[in-house]
Formats: C-alpha cells, sequence, structure tokens
C-alpha cells in the first residue's frame, strides 16, 4: 500500500503533462481547441447576455445587453409591421445590407444574431447531455465491471437492450411519452443523457476489466478498504483518461443528434434560437429562400468539427499505439 | 457445419435481447405520464363514457402484466395490436413501409463500402502525403456534417438549381413498371429508382463513409506495421500482393463490426433522410406516429427497427466468423 499510492499519481501526472504537451504540439488538437474555444466563449457570452438582462431589466425586458453593440439585434422578438423585412440575403449579396451580414429570417429577425445565439442551446445541450450520459455511464460501468458476475451479466443485458433502439428514436419516444405531446428542450436534453448511458458504460466496464486484476487493487481490497472505496478511489479515476477522449468525440455527436432532434420539432421550441430548429423552418423556405438553409448547417458542422479535431488530438496523445 | 451451428448460436443468443426490447417499449409507452386515450382526445369534446368504452375495447384498463403477456402472444403470431388512431392493424400500416427504408438503408451502405475502402487504403499507402490529408479533411467534414443538412444541400444543389435530380420521392423496383403509370420498361424503371435514390442514398451514407474510411485507413496503418508484412516483405513478396492479400483481409475485420454497430446510426439517421425527402418508409411513419400519440404504432415501429439493428449485427458476426482469417487460414496458403 505504501508505495502504490504515491506511485500512481506519478504515473497519472505525468500522463496528463504529457497529454497537454502532445494537444499543444498536435496542429489538428490546437485548431480543435481554437474553434471549441472560440464557439464555449461565444456562447458563455450569450447565456450570461441573456440571463443578465433578465436579471436586471426583468422578466418583460424585451432587450438584451448585446443589442447594444451595432451588429446585434435581439435574438427572439419579432420586429412589428414596418419595423423589419423578412427574407432578406446576405450582405455581400447585392440586395443585401450590413446592417443584417447574414440577412434576415421569415419574421425579419436579423439571422446573424440568431446564429450567434443559436451557439447557446447547441453548446450548452451537448455538453449538459454528455455529462449525463458520462456520470451515469461511469456508475453504472464502474459497478458492473468491478462486481462482475450476476450483477455485470443483468446490467449488459439492459444496455445490449436499449443500445438496440437507436438513439434519436428512443429521445423522440422518451421525450414525447414523458412531455405527452409537448416536447420541450429540457427533456430533450436528459433523453439524450439516458441514451448515452450504455456507451459510455461499455467502455468504462472494459476499462474497469483490466484495472480490476490490477496488484493495487488487490492490495487496496487486502487490506480491508470497502468496496465502494475502491471504486470510487481507485477503480474510477484509474480509467478516466479514455472516457475523457471518449466523452469529447461525444459532444460532436450529442450536438448532431440534437440538431436532428430539433430539426424533426423535438428539441428547442420556437422562438428559442437554436440551428437545428432554425434549420427546420428554412426547410419551408427551400425554393424562397436559399441562404436561410446554409448559415446554421455551417454553424453546426464547424461546432462539432472542433470537438472532433480537439477530441482526436487527445485520442493520438493518449493512444500511443499510433504515435510512431 | 461450425459456421451454421454458430448462426444458430447468435439468433438464439438475440433472443433475450429481442424480449428485452418489447419490455423497454413496452413500458415506455406504457409508464408514461397521462393516458394514451385522453391524449389522443385531447383538444375535443371529453366524454368520460366514451374513453372508458375505448379502454375497455382494446384492454387498456386490464393490469400492465396481463397487457404485455396479451401483447407478446399477438407478436409471436406476427400482430402488432391495432391502430386506435387510425383503425387499422400496425402489422398493416408497417408492411409497406419496410421496403423503402430497407431500400434507403442499404443503399448508403453500398455507397459508403464503395467509397470508403478505396479511399482508406490511398490514404494509409500514401500516408502524410497530399492525398491522405485531402482525404482526412473530407473524412473529418463527413463525420460533422448532419446528414439532413448534407441532404438539404444536395437538393438546394442538384435539385432546385441544376435541377439534374429529383427532390422528393423514391421509385420502388419491386412494384415493376406496371406499378407506375409514368414508367413503361424495366431499363426506365431502374433508370428511374437510381435517379430518386441518388441523393438520400449520398445523404445517408456520407457519415458511414467518413467513419468507415478514417477505421479503414488507421487499420491499414496498423496492418501494414504487422509481423506478418515484415515477414512477407523479408521474403520479397511484391508490395501490390502484400497489400491485396495480406494487409487487406486482417484490416477489414474490424470495418465489418463497425458497418454492423452503425446500422443503428443509420435507422436513426433514415427517420431524417425520409422526412427531408419525403420518402414513405419506416422513418417517416414514426414521426407520423408520434405526432398522432398513436402509442400501438410507435411500439411496432420501434420493435421492427430494433429487430432490424440486431439483425444486422448477427449479420455481421457471422460474416466476421466467416472471414476471420484465424479460422480460413490452414485452407487458404
Amino acid at each position: 500500500m505504501d508505495d502504490s499510492g504515491p506511485g500512481d499519481d506519478i504515473e497519472v501526472r505525468r500522463g496528463w503533462r504529457h497529454t497537454v504537451r502532445t494537444v499543444k504540439e498536435d496542429t489538428t488538437a490546437r485548431w480543435g481547441l481554437y474553434i471549441v474555444a472560440v464557439v464555449l466563449l461565444i456562447s458563455a457570452y450569450t447565456i450570461i447576455d441573456s440571463n443578465l438582462s433578465r436579471l436586471t431589466l426583468g422578466a418583460m425586458a424585451d432587450f438584451t445587453f448585446a443589442e447594444a453593440l451595432p451588429i446585434f439585434e435581439h435574438p427572439e422578438r419579432i420586429p412589428g409591421p414596418g419595423e423589419g423585412e423578412g427574407h432578406l440575403p446576405p450582405a455581400f449579396h447585392a440586395d443585401g445590407s450590413m446592417a443584417h451580414p447574414l440577412g434576415t429570417d421569415p419574421d425579419g429577425r436579423d439571422y446573424f444574431t440568431r446564429i450567434v445565439y443559436g451557439a447557446q442551446v447547441s453548446v450548452s445541450v451537448g455538453i449538459v447531455s454528455t455529462l449525463i450520459g458520462f456520470v451515469g455511464g461511469t456508475l453504472v460501468g464502474a459497478v458492473a465491471g468491478f462486481y462482475g458476475g450476476k450483477v455485470d451479466d443483468v446490467l449488459m443485458r439492459i444496455i445490449e437492450t436499449v443500445y438496440a433502439i437507436p438513439p434519436l428514436i428512443l429521445i423522440i419516444i422518451f421525450t414525447v411519452f414523458i412531455t405527452g405531446g409537448n416536447p420541450d428542450i429540457i427533456y430533450a436534453v436528459v433523453g439524450v443523457g439516458i441514451t448515452f448511458i450504455p456507451v459510455f458504460a461499455r467502455i468504462i466496464r472494459s476499462e474497469v476489466l483490466s484495472i480490476r486484476e490490477m496488484d493495487y487493487i488487490e492490495a487496496a481490497r487486502a487490506s480491508g478498504v470497502k468496496n465502494r472505496e475502491i471504486i470510487l478511489r481507485h477503480v474510477i479515476p484509474n480509467s478516466f483518461a479514455p472516457v475523457l477522449v471518449y466523452a469529447t468525440l461525444q459532444i460532436g455527436v450529442t450536438i448532431l443528434i440534437v440538431a436532428g432532434l430539433s430539426f424533426l420539432g423535438y428539441g428547442a421550441q420556437p422562438p428559442t434560437p437554436d440551428w437545428g430548429q432554425m434549420l427546420n423552418v428554412s426547410h419551408g423556405y427551400m425554393h424562397a429562400n436559399v441562404w436561410l438553409s446554409i448559415w446554421p448547417g455551417i454553424a453546426i458542422l464547424i461546432t462539432i468539427m472542433g470537438f472532433n479535431l480537439f477530441g482526436d488530438g487527445l485520442q493520438d496523445a493518449l493512444d500511443p499505439r499510433l504515435n510512431d | 457445419m461450425g459456421l451454421l451451428r454458430y448462426t444458430v448460436y447468435r439468433f438464439l443468443q438475440a433472443i433475450p435481447v429481442l424480449i428485452g426490447i418489447t419490455i423497454i417499449t413496452f413500458l415506455l409507452a406504457n409508464l408514461a405520464p397521462g393516458d394514451p386515450v385522453r391524449l389522443m382526445l385531447a383538444g375535443q369534446e371529453v366524454d368520460e363514457e366514451l374513453i372508458e368504452t375505448i379502454e375497455q375495447r382494446y384492454g387498456l384498463d386490464r393490469p400492465l402484466y396481463e397487457r404485455y403477456v396479451t401483447y407478446m402472444a399477438g407478436l409471436i403470431q406476427g400482430d402488432f395490436g391495432h391502430s386506435i388512431h387510425r383503425n387499422r392493424p400496425v402489422t398493416d400500416l408497417m408492411l409497406n413501409r419496410v421496403g423503402p427504408t430497407l431500400l434507403l438503408v442499404l443503399s448508403a451502405y453500398a455507397f459508403a463500402l464503395v467509397t470508403a475502402i478505396p479511399l482508406g487504403i490511398l490514404a494509409a499507402t500514401r500516408r502524410n502525403e497530399p492525398t491522405d490529408h485531402v482525404s482526412r479533411i473530407v473524412a473529418l467534414i463527413g463525420v460533422s456534417t448532419p446528414s439532413f443538412w448534407i441532404g438539404i444541400m444536395l437538393i438546394l444543389v442538384f435539385a432546385v438549381q441544376l435541377g439534374w435530380l429529383p427532390s422528393t420521392g423514391l421509385v420502388y423496383p419491386w412494384r415493376g413498371p406496371d406499378g407506375y403509370d409514368w414508367i413503361e420498361t424495366w431499363p426506365e424503371l431502374i433508370y428511374q429508382t437510381i435517379r430518386h435514390l441518388l441523393l438520400p442514398m449520398v445523404a445517408l451514407g456520407t457519415l458511414q463513409m467518413a467513419t468507415l474510411m478514417r477505421v479503414e485507413r488507421t487499420q491499414m496503418i496498423e496492418s501494414l506495421q504487422g509481423e506478418y508484412v515484415k515477414l512477407a516483405r523479408a521474403y520479397g513478396v511484391p508490395e501490390r500482393t502484400i497489400l491485396r492479400k495480406h494487409a487487406f483481409q486482417v484490416a477489414q475485420l474490424p470495418i465489418i463490426t463497425i458497418v454492423g454497430l452503425n446500422l443503428s446510426t443509420a435507422l436513426g439517421g433514415a427517420v431524417l433522410i425520409e422526412t427531408v425527402f419525403n420518402i414513405n418508409g419506416m422513418g417517416r411513419l414514426f414521426i407520423e406516429a408520434i405526432q398522432q400519440l398513436d402509442y400501438q404504432l410507435i411500439m411496432g415501429i420501434t420493435i421492427v427497427i430494433a429487430t432490424m439493428f440486431v439483425i444486422g449485427v448477427i449479420i455481421t458476426d457471422i460474416a466476421y466468423a466467416y472471414v476471420d482469417p484465424r479460422v480460413t487460414y490452414g485452407e487458404g496458403e
């Protein structure tokens, strides 16, 4: 026990330092990190802005602080008659103007503002539901892998079963049945999170199965440490690295699924600006206004690409097999 | 013989999973807050007596386990229950919808495999050269783009702007030319089928292509570094033969597994692609059922789609056992 404790510590720390260094040196991972950082900053700003203006100006305030800047308008308020024109093309188009860099939506709202504010839904939903799946999957996977036997069998059978239903379908059923046909983004987040528990549980379980046989676990067990403590103190922390990579890549997948969910009308609800939901609206104007369908897709693409690049970089850093 | 026994074994093994699927779907539909009949009649004049009659008629007033047993008894005979909303058997409603979805998913897979494997090998053999970089960027964009948006963009370019390809619906070859009043001959039917299938196929297949391409590249790189390849090189076996015979076969094993597991994503994606392209498959039927809160139909579709996935995984498992060089090695050389 005396040697294994601090020994582990050094091992883990060296691992992290190595990871950080590799990410710094790896061009793709660095670019991924830049994109993720920019998207996170934008969504953090928009979240703070909408909540701060609500807090300081009251719930009825039809104003956000971003509006003080010349490039933003209110992301949700629909301009009254004569105030704003709908279906304006982007600025580089002959009929466009710099007042609306990406044009306006059918209701006359500034599309650029809505795209920027759309980041908060996609990103926060992506992160929160991945976290739910991550935490739930870690617990289930650690318990299944550590105890083995009957517990493992039962949990794995349940997971296998849930796995057989395509996530998108399971999430739609979950949200619609829980809400009785009035979908809401909160239920979508929980639904996505629960659906991803099996995915994480599988990875954690296989990690745990290999860690379980390690000497330091044997040592802890021999010195009378309780199972729960072994799982929390030793098993979970040591199986963390591969799951972290997976979680980063999973955020991209989650954003992809939530976009599909909103596109079908079972994610974010209007007037909340959300990329998938904006594509749902623009699908009806495909012939009339091509631009409406283009921008939200590009926003989704860039965001997910950021998470994927970063995740790939992390994976290269943590998987020595591919480094040569 | 071994393979046959394995096949039977895999199918038997799938039975608990299939039963599990029915339990989960049944519980989701029946334990949800709100009662299906009331939800279905929401917005209409609610007559308590009518609700009771409907509930009695469809056995909704009986305890949960009894309803499940009844449901399963029907399921074994291919009866998915009765859609209260449409007043028709669920099995009838689903029958014509399976074909389009299978056509779409299988063609998307064909597209993905035909493009991903050569590109992956090319990238692996020209590692860190421009070809490799380009194919990696393509793969990265492929895994980062929502399939339904690819569909929308394809429609905008090839249907709306260029007018080359149709943007909605599919043509089903199994109906024969007589099934359409605007198609006369078989060649024309095949031509129209392909024309209608192209855009949705690419939209649904891009994600699969990108995923498979990445795996193929990694596997080929690993496989080209294997001891057996080194040995073959040492014996002076030509590089082409090494690539084709030694490295290639081993690298395909993980591809087979991933094809099976990704079926889940593809079936989920079919819901989106069928919506974008107005294809009357299982995916669109699912969305309609969800909108109408048609519980029986939702349960039926979920069970059928999950079963498709389970069967797909079994088929790929069998294919894996068939291709695995550790099984056929002795005869091959």
